[in-house]
């Protein structure tokens, strides 16, 4: 009888498997062809000294790779790229869950200013580059004059001191919307009859901020710090409408670079290697913060 | 345990493939309204038409559309009109024209899809198309007989291990542009012939309160472009001598060229806006055209952004005096040049549209309005801005610019230390950058 419900719910099970694996076919298929197979593809150009344009390439083994820390080029470019993404993170969750309370507050004209903080991410990212760009050369100096402030007397972007900042501010000010919208869903999940306990126990705004709020936005900032880390570490749009990596190389991020040498000096398998190589950096920065996120679901 | 360990692995996996993913580039073209014939029908061929299918439409009587890509935003408009022209004498022959601000990056990213648009123009004297022309991406007219009617210097440099595969149309010189009315203003009736009247006219200007040479030096693009095409006037030979600093035989802070560079570098930013660093190519064309600069240099292809900005601008393109005093020879390019591609639809119409450029009067039609010096035979070169480009090209007083022979890559490795210069004038920093991006880039060629 046992044997007998064993080989039942075995064959059900094989059955349930394959309307599985029938519906799993086509994204996987789908996601083979279009992801997989360009990774596969552009690992085998790594090994070769193709330039993007000739139909006929040498296969050179692991000469690009070796040739990555030739310059310090590359270096350069990580480090900047790392400074930019870590503040880029801190900075779109402390604004990002700022802005979200303060428009979780019953404040007067609440749906308004939520949708005006909304607007900068319909615009294109390099669109709202090269606004920026003008601004900073029309406006910027005029007010820098004005208010006698010799830093910003003449565009911030020529600045090597000030012209990440620039395009980190204008990161944030579009880049701030999607996040600062998953913070108020977060905030507005959170059961206000906690709050009000919370309340009526006499705990102070920062306890019910730190014992209340916060663990239950945990998820949400998990996911934030998800797309920044990857925007960040793939920043390139902003640079490329606003600094082009200069002033010299002051902001030249890994994209950029790999841009540089894949599109402007030809060195089409090299720039591919550049982006392997940069591919592990993000997996091995991606497989700590997988870790670490899973671990503090486990507690 | 070993799923979540797996589980890791394969989302940073993911991760990282989705970097590599986005690297592919944009293949991003603007489509201007088209040059249509008024004879062509409204039947609309398919996009991905075979060559045969095409001759036979138009064979058949049927319309035949063929893309024109031009790299050059400026010659959009006259290229539309000159497109329309033609579909006029051949009906059933439509002339789609796209353009882009990206040419190289786009050409590359369509080769590589077997997507070349049928025409375009192409820079016959430069490495990149010459290794495309070598591969077969475009077809060969070396036996066309409307190539006589070109210059022999153009068809000199357009040559590609002996045969050809563009049309070159004009050659574009660099020099120095002078708004006159700007120096009129101020006393100043001629441009100047040297180094030291050049510099005696910016004091003049300066000591006015106007500022004098326009240097847009946030553009790294316009910086490399200047350092090329100025280090060749320095020495026309700049490829030996960097040569010799690749192979060891010389530093970078002991060249000749790039001393002068510098040295030149600093006395013109005596003259410049005090945002020089902070200004792009067209906030300085704009500023120039509207009477706020006196000199900015830039090749023949900028008269047309001066005259759209400001129609009544007065200004004359002069040669670079050579900063040590030495003669000066102009830098000349092989400006626009058409080819066909060999995916071209219909090749027989892309040749003929070839030999359609090549006639006097489209050759002429072109020439006024894209203002480089052209290399057609019988077309009357009467843009009297560029009169000294003209005679300068008359009396062969001219050479290829560098970038036909500098290893490919060579002026986007350096433009960096330049920029870098330009802003703090650190000559140790630049030797340093020179040096390495010498070394880096003749190695790698």
């Amino acid at each position: 009888m046992g044997e007998k419900k064993k080989s039942g719910r075995s064959k059900r099970d094989r059955g349930r498997n394959g309307a599985f694996l029938l519906f799993t076919a086509p994204g996987f298929f789908l996601y083979s062809f279009f992801f997989i197979m360009p990774v596969i593809m552009g690992i085998y150009y790594s090994t070769t000294d193709w330039d993007g344009i000739t139909k006929s390439y040498n296969f050179i083994g692991f000469d690009n790779y070796l040739k990555i820390f030739r310059t310090g080029q590359f270096t350069d470019a990580l480090f900047f790229t790392i400074k930019y993404t870590v503040l880029l993170v801190v900075f779109t969750i402390v604004f990002g869950l700022g802005i979200a309370m303060l428009l979780n507050r019953k404040i007067k004209g609440r749906t308004f200013f939520r949708g005006i903080y909304f607007i900068p991410a319909v615009l294109s990212s390099l669109t709202v580059g090269l606004i920026f760009n003008k601004i900073c050369y029309y406006i910027i100096p005029v007010i820098g004059k004005f208010l006698h402030i010799q830093a910003i007397s003449q565009n911030p972007l020529a600045d090597k001191n000030l012209a990440m900042w620039v395009i980190l501010f204008v990161n944030l000010w579009q880049g701030l919307c999607i996040p600062t919208l998953l913070f108020l869903a977060g905030l507005q999940s959170v059961p206000t009859d906690l709050y009000d306990g919370a309340a009526l126990d006499g705990a102070s705004a920062w306890d019910i901020f730190r014992y209340i709020t916060v663990p239950f936005i945990l998820p949400v900032v998990s996911v934030v710090f998800v797309l920044t880390l990857k925007g960040g570490l793939m920043v390139f749009d902003y640079i490329k409408a606003m600094t082009e990596g200069g002033p010299g190389n002051t902001t030249r991020s890994v994209a950029m670079l790999i841009y540089k040498h894949g599109f402007t000096q030809n060195k089409y398998a090299f720039a591919i290697a550049e982006a392997i190589f940069m591919g592990l950096v993000v997996a091995a920065i991606s497989a700590v913060q997988i870790y670490f996120t899973d671990k503090k679901k486990a507690v | 345990m070993k799923f979540k360990k797996l589980s890791v692995v394969m989302a940073a996996l993911l991760a990282a493939s989705s970097l590599l993913a986005a690297c592919g580039g944009k293949n991003e073209t603007q489509s201007t309204p088209e040059a249509e014939s008024t004879e062509a029908t409204e039947q609309e061929p398919a996009e991905a038409e075979s060559e045969d299918a095409g001759q036979e439409d138009a064979a058949s009587g049927g319309e035949v559309t063929l893309e024109l890509l031009l790299t050059k935003s400026e010659i959009v408009s006259i290229m539309e009109e000159i497109a329309a022209k033609f579909c006029e004498e051949n009906p059933g022959v439509k002339i789609d024209v796209t353009s882009t601000g990206d040419g190289a990056t786009v050409v590359r990213t369509r080769a590589a899809s077997n997507e070349l648009p049928d025409i375009m123009n192409t820079y016959p004297a430069e490495d990149f198309y010459k290794d495309m022309f070598r591969d077969g991406y475009f077809e060969d007219i070396t036996d066309a007989e409307y190539l006589s009617k070109v210059n022999s210097t153009a068809m000199e440099m357009s040559n590609c291990d002996g045969n050809y595969y563009a049309v070159p149309m004009s050659l574009s010189t660099y020099g120095i542009y002078a708004n006159m009315d700007v120096l009129g203003a101020n006393g100043i009736t001629e441009t100047p012939s040297t180094w030291e009247e050049l510099i005696a006219d910016c004091e003049t200007l300066k000591a006015n309160g106007v500022t004098a040479f326009l240097l847009p030096n946030k553009d790294v693009g316009n910086v490399a472009q200047r350092f090329e095409r100025t280090a060749g006037i320095i020495n026309n030979d700049t490829y030996s001598e960097f040569k010799k600093i690749a192979d060891g035989e010389m530093e970078a802070k002991d060249s000749p060229t790039l001393q002068t560079w510098c040295d030149y570098n600093e006395d013109l930013l005596n003259y410049t806006a005090d945002d020089h660093m902070g200004m792009d190519y067209d906030i300085a064309a704009a500023e120039f055209s509207n009477g706020n600069g006196g000199f900015m240099l830039s090749g023949t292809w900028m008269l047309a952004t001066v005259q759209k900005n400001n129609p009544d601008a007065n200004v004359e393109l002069f040669a670079f005096p050579h900063p040590r005093g030495e003669t000066t020879k102009v830098p000349v390019n092989i400006d626009t040049s058409f080819s066909i591609s060999s995916t071209c639809k219909d090749k027989e119409i892309g040749l003929k549209f070839l030999e359609f450029m090549t006639r006097e009067d489209i050759a002429q039609m072109y020439c006024d309005a894209d203002g480089n010096v052209s290399t057609i035979e019988g077309v009357e070169y009467s843009i009297p801005q560029h009169a000294n480009m003209k005679t300068a090209v008359d009396e062969g007083n001219i050479f290829l610019t560098a970038v036909n022979f500098w290893p490919t890559g060579l002026r986007e490795e350096i433009r960096d230390g330049c920029q870098m210069f330009l802003g703090d004038l650190d000559r140790d920093a630049f030797f340093e950058s020179s040096q390495e991006a010498i070394e880096t880039i003749y190695a790698d060629n």
